[in-house]
């Protein structure tokens, strides 16, 4: 009876570390950050002016998703700041 | 009455400790300002040091953001030719497929003169897109000109004044002057400059204030090539309808 007992519990335990390890390894497993960019597909020709009207104006919008990543050239100018914050905090008159 | 006791204890004990720190206190005090003459040099060198040190990380950094931006805008650039490619071959299977449908002279003529005001109007869309481009990138590399040049003035002036504050305590030593008011006077100096270093970075971090002008400057330019060519469109759409209901076609031949 002890013997069943042990065997018990030792497959309890096991079975929940078991479940803590995949949870916290699901957990570390990396998340995409940046969604996948939704793709305009062209539409098909159909011979139709309004149709051929409409692939244009969908081609802005495509177009448009590109454009707006270069604005994010601007984030990256002012990324030595740390460096020149740094050096100024080291320059510290109370060392004297 | 025990508490008083106990209160006792602790200001009598605290006492003892003050006792014995105080001395060391005022010595490690008095200490400083005597061996400040003596350690001058070590000072010094230790901000050169630390000078030279952000001089290698900031070229460091400044290489990075360079490499980032240019990979940045020639990923940009692949995927605009990417994109303009997939939309000019689609473009031209709508056109073959109108093509199919204009049998006169006059619905064949009304296509071309349709098909030319399209690419035209394409044309000067992304003509005007890419001239926006052209201005937004030269405008950021202006800026970083622009900052690098503030940066290292500012950077410059800092160090001069270190170097003069320094200078001058060494010369206080030399001349005799009492320590305590070489160090008193090396502090004041090593403050002021970094006062002047940190109101000098505060107008250079304006210059976020220069990259939403860009921004704006460019999207209104896209937003302008975008709308015109809506409405070349437009009109080029109603051009043709109205040509090519004035041409209807032949009936079949029975």
């Amino acid at each position: 009876m002890n013997t069943r007992l042990i065997v018990v519990i030792i497959i309890g335990v096991i079975v929940i570390a078991g479940l803590g390890f995949f949870v916290s390894r699901k957990a570390k497993l990396p998340v995409s950050v940046v969604p996948p960019k939704e793709e305009i597909v062209p539409p098909p020709a159909t011979g139709n002016v309004d149709d051929l009207v409409g692939a244009l104006l969908k081609e802005i919008t495509d177009e448009e998703s590109v454009l707006k990543d270069e604005e994010g050239n601007t984030t990256l100018v002012t990324q030595d700041s740390q460096e020149v914050g740094n050096f100024v905090n080291s320059i510290n008159e109370s060392e004297l | 009455m025990r508490n008083f006791g106990k209160i006792f204890k602790v200001l009598f004990g605290g006492a003892i400790i003050a006792g014995f720190l105080a001395p060391a206190l005022l010595l490690a005090q008095g200490n400083a300002e005597r061996g400040i003459c003596a350690r001058l040099s070590t000072l010094s060198s230790k901000i050169d040091e630390r000078s030279a040190n952000f001089n290698s990380k900031l070229e460091a950094r400044r290489n990075e953001i360079a490499n980032r931006i240019e990979k940045r805008q020639t990923e940009f650039d692949a995927r605009l030719a990417e994109k303009r490619a997939r939309w000019d071959a689609n473009r031209d299977e709508h056109f073959a497929k109108l093509e199919e449908k204009a049998q006169t002279e006059a619905q064949k003529q009304a296509l071309l003169t349709f098909r030319e005001a399209v690419t035209a109007a394409i044309s000067a869309r992304r003509a005007a897109i890419d001239t926006a481009n052209q201005n937004f990138r030269e405008g950021v590399q202006a800026a970083i000109a622009s900052r690098k040049s503030a940066v290292d003035t500012a950077t410059a002036t800092l160090r001069n004044s270190l170097k003069t504050a320094f200078d001058k305590a060494s010369s206080d030593c030399q001349a005799g002057v009492d320590p305590k008011t070489v160090r008193e006077n090396l502090r004041t100096d090593l403050k002021a400059a970094r006062d002047k270093f940190v109101s000098d970075r505060q107008e250079i971090e304006k210059l976020k204030t220069q990259m939403e002008t860009l921004i704006n400057t460019r999207k209104e330019a896209i937003k302008k090539a975008i709308d015109d060519f809506k409405a070349a469109i437009e009109k080029a759409k109603t051009d043709f309808k109205a040509a090519f209901l004035a041409s209807p076609t032949p009936a079949p031949a029975e």
